[in-house]
C-alpha cells in the first residue's frame, strides 16, 4: 500500500496537526463509556481504576494516532483469535475506528496487531508503559495512573515504522475527550470507572519518531552455499583467486546480496530503476571500526530531517576494502556498518522498509568506486 | 517419499483430527443427548466477537439457533472457495446485524478468517447481504437462504424434518465462474441422522445449466446421528473449507522454471520445527519480497527439513508462508510451493531453527533468451 504524504522534508511537518486524529480519539473515548454491560463491577475502592478500563484508555490513545498513520477504511489488520481482554479491548477500539479486523492463528498477515503494557510501581501511583504494534508500525506511550484513579500521559507519543504526521493531535484529541465529559481541561476525572487521559505536560503533545523495539536481533547465521555460489567460487579458484572475499551475504533485512566488490550493479536496481538519486553522502568510519560517533550521528539527521521525503528510498553500501585485523573480517565490517546506520535511520523513524542495505568488502582497494572503510548513502526519489 | 500433495493431505487429515480431537477433549463432560432437545450451546457462541447483538440471539430458540448455524456454515464454506473472495485476501464490509441469521452468519464469516469491516450503509466492494425467506411450495414449507458478498451471491433452499434441517436444493451460485469445484461441507447435515432424510448435494449456476456428475445424493439415516458434542464443528468445517481452497491452488501445474531466472533467495527462519509464528524478522523479509515483486514475477517457497522423508512439518511452514504471501496480495500464480526434492534428515526431537527458503525468480527476458 502506497500513501501520498507530501512533499516536504519532515522537518518542515513537523508541526503540522490533524483534525480526524482530534475527532477519532474523542469518538473512542466516548465510545468507551458506552458499554456499561462491557464495564467492570464497581471498584471496592474509589481510588481503583479496573485494568481493563486503563487499557481501554491507553488503546484510544494509541489507535487514534494510528488511524493518521494507516487509512482505516483501507487497512484491514490482523489480530490473533484468542482470549485475552486487553486484545479483546483493542480489537474492538480497530473495529470502532473503521479498521477492518481479521481473526488469524499465529502473526498472520501484512498488519499483525501486537499490545502490550507493563506496569510498575510509581510514587504517585501505578506506571504504566503502553505499546501497540500495527504491521510495520509501532506506537509507544508511557502512561501514570494515579491514586486517584486518572490515567495521565507521561511521555510523549513515540512512532517508529512512519513518519506520517501524527505530532500534537494525539493529546489534542485527548484533551477534547476531556472537555466533552463535562470537565475542565487539564483536569481529570473524577470517576474512576470512566477515566480519562489527561495531558499533564503540553511537552506529551508532541511526537517523537524513533527506532522500534522490535528492531531484529534475530538474524539467521546458516550456510548459504548454494549449487551456484560453489560454481562460481570454483570459477574464481580456476582463476586462481582462492583466498578472494566471498561472493554474497545476508543484508540487514536477510535478503541475500552480491559483493558489490565484483561489480554487477546494485542488489536493488530493478527497485531503484523508477527513482532519481537526489543524494549522495559518504559516512565514514574509524579503521576496524562499526562505531559511528557524534559527527556521523550528526551528518544522518540532518539528512533525515532536510532531505528525505515520504516515500523516498534510501540505498546504503557498506564497506570495508583493505586489510583488517577484525575475526569478523571485511565482510562483517562491510555489512556491520551499514546495519549501524539503517539502525540510526530507523532510529530516527525512517521506516526499515524503505531502507536498501548491501555490501562491498575484500582485502583490497576497491579503487574510486566505493570508500575503503564508510557507507555509502543514497537518497532516491521518484520522479513523479 | 510421498507425494506432495499426499503429504498435504496427511497433513490435512492430521490437523483436522488434532482439532477435533481438540474441540472433544475440551468439551463438557460427555452427556449424550437426543438432537430434539435443545442444544446445548453458548449463545454466545453465536455471535460475533466484534459487532454482535447478544440480545437478540439470547432470545432466540436454541434450536433454531443450531439450525441456522448449520447453514450459514454450509453457506460461508462455500463461499471461503471461491477464489475471487479468499479470506486471506478480501476484506469484508457488514453492517451490525440485528437478527440471529445476521449474527451467525457475521460470526462464520469471522470464524472463515475474513476481515470485518463495520460500515453504515451499503458500503464497500464486498458488502454482505444475507437473507432468510420463508416460502409455502408444491413440497411443502421450505427456508430460502441467501448469503451475497458484492457480486457473488450464492443461495439453497433448506427443509425441516423431525427437528432437523437439511437441504433441499442445490447451492446456486452468481457472480463468478467458479462453481462446480466447490466442495460442499454437506456431510455435517447427516451427522443429524434421521429416517428417510436423503437430500440432494451439488452446486449450479444462475443460468440454471447443471452438471449430472456434480450431483449427489446424500443418504441420511438413524445410525448416523451423533451427540451434539461429538457433530464436526463450525471452526474445523470453515477451517477444511480454507485448506481445500489452497490445496487446489497447489494442484495446478508446477510453473517452467526454464521460463526464469533466479533473482534472489530470502531466507526464512522458524523458532522451531513446529511453530506457526514467523517474528518480526521474517514478517519483515516478506514484505521486502513483496515490495520487489513485480507482475510476471514467481515467488517459489521450498520447505524441506523433517526427517525420514516426511515433511509434514515443513510443508505446514511453507503453506504459512503461502498465506502470509497472500495475505500481501500476492496472487495464486505468483507463488508456488516447490516440492521437496530431498530432506535433511532430522531426528524428530530436533527442534532446532527451521529454514524455509524463497525464491524470487523473474522471467528471463525475451530479447536475451533470443541472443543466447
Amino acid at each position: 500500500m502506497r500513501h501520498d504524504r507530501g512533499s516536504e522534508p519532515y522537518g518542515a511537518r513537523r508541526a503540522a496537526r490533524s483534525l480526524p486524529l482530534l475527532l477519532a480519539t474523542a469518538l473512542a473515548l466516548g465510545g468507551c463509556t458506552l458499554g456499561p454491560e462491557r464495564s467492570p463491577p464497581p471498584s471496592p475502592t474509589p481510588t481503583a481504576t479496573a485494568p481493563d478500563t486503563v487499557d481501554r484508555v491507553v488503546v484510544a490513545d494509541l489507535v487514534g494516532a494510528l488511524a493518521q498513520a494507516l487509512p482505516p477504511r483501507e487497512t484491514t489488520v490482523q489480530v490473533i483469535d484468542r482470549d485475552d481482554s486487553a486484545l479483546v479491548v483493542v480489537s474492538e477500539a480497530l473495529f470502532d475506528e473503521g479498521f477492518g479486523v481479521q481473526r488469524v492463528k499465529a502473526d498472520q498477515g501484512a498488519y499483525f496487531v501486537d499490545y502490550s503494557r507493563e506496569t510498575a510501581p510509581h510514587e504517585d501511583g501505578t506506571g504504566l508503559g503502553g505499546r501497540l504494534s500495527v504491521g510495520p508500525i509501532e506506537l509507544r506511550r508511557d502512561y501514570l495512573i494515579t491514586r486517584a484513579g486518572e490515567v495521565r500521559t507521561a511521555s510523549p507519543l513515540r512512532v517508529s515504522g512512519t513518519r506520517a504526521p501524527m505530532g500534537e493531535a494525539a493529546a489534542e484529541g485527548v484533551a477534547s475527550g476531556d472537555r466533552s465529559a463535562g470537565e475542565a481541561p487539564g483536569t481529570g476525572v473524577s470517576d474512576p470507572e470512566r477515566p480519562m487521559l489527561v495531558v499533564a505536560d503540553p511537552a506529551h503533545r508532541r511526537v517523537e519518531y524513533v527506532a522500534g523495539t522490535s528492531l531484529e536481533g534475530q538474524r539467521p547465521i546458516i550456510s548459504l552455499v548454494t549449487p551456484e555460489v560453489v560454481e562460481r567460487v570454483a570459477q574464481e579458484a580456476a582463476r586462481g583467486s582462492t583466498n578472494g572475499p566471498s561472493l554474497q551475504a545476508l543484508n540487514t533485512s536477510r535478503v541475500e546480496i552480491n559483493n558489490l566488490f565484483y561489480g554487477g550493479g546494485s542488489n536493488f536496481g530493478s527497485v531503484l530503476d523508477d527513482y532519481e538519486r537526489v543524494a549522495r553522502r559518504i559516512v565514514v568510519f574509524a579503521d576496524d571500526s562499526l562505531h559511528l560517533g557524534p559527527d556521523n550521528k550528526r551528518l544522518l539527521e540532518d539528512f533525515v530531517e532536510n532531505l528525505v521525503r515520504d516515500d523516498d528510498l534510501i540505498g546504503l553500501i557498506g564497506c570495508s576494502n583493505g586489510p583488517t585485523a577484525l575475526e569478523i573480517g571485511n565482510e562483517g565490517l562491510a555489512l556491520g556498518r551499514a546495519q549501524r546506520v539503517t539502525e540510526e535511520l530507523t532510529a530516527q523513524g525512517i521506516p526499515p522498509e524503505r531502507i536498501y542495505d548491501e555490501g562491498c568488502w575484500a582485502p583490497v582497494s576497491a579503487g574510486d568506486e566505493f570508500p575503503g572503510r564508510g557507507v555509502v548513502l543514497e537518497l532516491w526519489r521518484s520522479p513523479v | 517419499m510421498s507425494s506432495p500433495h499426499g503429504a498435504r493431505d496427511a497433513l490435512l487429515s492430521g490437523l483436522l483430527a488434532l482439532a477435533l480431537g481438540a474441540c472433544t477433549a475440551l468439551a463438557p463432560a460427555p452427556a449424550p443427548a437426543p438432537a430434539s432437545e435443545p442444544a446445548p450451546l453458548d449463545p454466545t457462541d453465536h455471535v460475533p466477537r466484534l459487532g454482535g447483538d447478544e440480545e437478540v440471539v439470547a432470545e432466540s430458540d436454541p434450536e433454531k439457533l443450531r439450525h441456522l448455524r448449520l447453514v450459514a456454515t454450509n453457506l460461508v464454506a462455500a463461499l471461503v472457495q471461491i477464489p475471487e473472495l479468499g479470506p486471506a485476501t478480501a476484506t469484508l464490509q457488514v453492517n451490525p446485524p440485528t437478527t440471529a441469521f445476521g449474527n451467525i452468519v457475521v460470526r462464520a464469516l469471522e470464524e472463515a478468517g475474513y476481515g470485518l469491516q463495520r460500515v453504515d450503509s451499503d458500503q464497500g466492494r464486498n458488502y454482505v447481504r444475507y437473507s432468510q425467506r420463508f416460502a409455502q411450495t408444491e413440497s411443502g414449507p421450505v427456508e430460502d437462504f441467501t448469503l451475497s458478498v458484492g457480486r457473488i451471491t450464492l443461495s439453497r433452499e433448506y427443509v425441516t424434518r423431525g427437528g432437523n434441517i437439511y437441504p433441499s436444493s442445490l447451492l446456486e451460485v452468481s457472480g463468478t465462474d467458479f462453481v462446480t469445484d466447490i466442495d460442499l461441507a454437506d456431510d455435517v447435515f447427516r451427522e443429524q441422522g434421521g429416517e428417510a432424510n436423503d437430500f440432494i448435494s451439488g452446486t449450479r449456476p444462475s443460468t440454471g445449466i447443471v452438471d449430472d456428475a456434480e450431483v449427489r445424493t446424500v443418504d441420511v439415516n438413524d445410525f448416523d446421528e451423533l451427540p451434539l458434542e461429538r457433530r464436526t464443528p463450525a471452526r474445523a468445517v470453515l477451517a477444511r473449507a480454507r485448506e481445500q481452497r489452497f490445496e487446489r491452488e497447489a494442484e495446478r501445474a508446477p510453473p517452467d522454471l526454464e521460463r526464469f531466472e533466479r533473482y534472489r533467495r530470502t531466507v526464512l527462519i522458524f523458532d522451531d520445527t513446529t511453530t506457526q509464528f514467523m517474528g518480526a524478522g521474517n514478517k519483515r523479509a516478506v514484505r521486502l519480497v513483496v515490495r520487489e515483486l513485480e507482475p510476471e514475477d514467481l515467488l517459489v517457497i521450498r520447505a524441506c527439513h523433517d526427517a525420514d522423508g516426511s515433511n509434514e512439518r515443513a510443508r505446514a511452514h511453507a503453506i504459512r508462508i503461502e498465506e502470509e504471501l497472500a495475505g500481501h496480495g500476492v496472487p495464486g500464480g505468483a507463488r508456488w510451493i516447490a516440492p521437496c526434492v530431498r530432506a535433511s534428515y532430522r531426528h524428530p526431537s530436533d527442534d532446532a531453527p527451521a529454514p524455509v527458503e524463497l525464491i524470487h525468480y523473474r522471467p528471463i527476458d525475451s530479447t536475451d533468451r533470443a541472443g543466447s
